[in-house]
């Protein structure tokens, strides 16, 4: 009786420790200690990153974004951007773009690991270009 | 070698303090190499590990030690500079090879220095240390990811996780 309560009890201590070895970031190194290692992390894969464990996927999901104001003249023409120390690495810097073909303003991002631009959702509430002047282009260049 | 810190101008000869591995071997090294820990710095600064004393380090072994010190010599004249104002390009591109090399080593050992350098708060060392964790991880897939960390087998969830995104974008990771 007092034997199989025993190794029921051993039984959820076994479970306990696995949870918590599940719960590590990275195995062998404390929590803080990952976090700074995942902070490194290119921000255009976290969406990679999300899958490795859970504990990565909440952690990436909640890193900082703490958007910054870049000095005046490091965005390139035409560009209005602020760039996001979402991870230590290089900042990532968002873009928008004017793209000539649907007459409409893009986000984009500029991953500076890979340097690869990512084309963002349209930003809710901005509004489209025939409703607003002033960057609408000249009529003859209109078409519906 | 580097100027003094400021508050211990007291004799020309760089001061040389004591550090005490967990292994109870002695480590002799400048004063200003020591002090970039935070944590050692404020001892030194009270005038502590000079003389026969020694400063006590129960949490690192004489392996990483000498490790730790061996980036902490390399870096104090650029640290006593106040950074890098006035580095040259050649300097620079000298610590930059060396770091690159510097943490070219085993896992293991990796993550021997990176608690040595949380535990004495030597920033530059930690986001080294942190960075090269990164690159270990940048480039693979999330299985490899845990099998290169060492995680236990994924759950149920976090298997089918993976096979989702990984359906959805693999491609973009070959």
């Amino acid at each position: 009786m007092s034997f199989s309560s025993m190794s029921k009890q051993q039984v959820l201590d076994a479970g306990e420790a696995a949870g918590e070895e599940a719960v590590e970031m990275i195995p062998g190194l404390p929590e803080e200690v990952a976090e700074k290692c995942l902070l490194h992390l290119p921000f255009l894969y976290h969406r990679l990153f999300r899958t490795v464990s859970s504990t990565w996927n909440r952690f990436l999901t909640d890193a900082p974004a703490k958007p910054l104001l870049l000095p005046a003249g490091t965005a390139g023409a035409g560009a209005v951007a602020a760039a996001a120390s979402v991870s230590f690495s290089l900042p990532f810097l968002f873009a928008f773009a004017f793209d000539p073909l649907s007459r409409r303003l893009q986000c984009q991002a500029l991953d500076p690991f890979s340097r690869r631009w990512l084309l963002l959702p349209p930003v809710p509430g901005v509004p489209r270009p025939g409703r607003s002047r002033w960057w609408a282009s000249p009529p003859a260049a209109r078409s519906t | 070698m580097a100027a003094p810190e400021s508050g211990d101008g007291n004799n020309g000869a760089a001061r040389m303090v004591t550090l005490i591995s967990s292994d109870n071997t002695r480590f002799e090294v400048e004063a200003a190499a020591a002090s970039l820990s935070q944590t050692l710095q404020l001892t030194i600064l009270d005038g502590g590990g000079g003389g026969g004393d020694g400063i006590p380090l129960p949490n690192v072994d004489s392996a990483t030690l000498s490790k730790v010190l061996e980036y902490c010599i390399k870096h104090a004249p650029a640290a006593a500079n106040g950074g890098a104002p006035n580095a040259t390009a050649v300097d620079r591109a000298e610590l930059e090879r060396f770091d690159n090399e510097f943490v070219n080593i085993d896992q293991s050992v990796l993550y021997s220095l990176i608690m040595a350098a949380h535990n004495l708060e030597i920033e530059g060392l930690q986001s080294l240390v942190a960075k090269k964790v990164a690159d270990m991880i940048k480039g693979k897939s999330p299985m490899e990811i845990r099998r290169t960390l060492g995680f236990p087998d994924p759950t149920p969830e976090e298997q089918a996780e993976m096979n989702a995104h990984m359906l959805e974008y693999g491609w973009a990771y070959e």
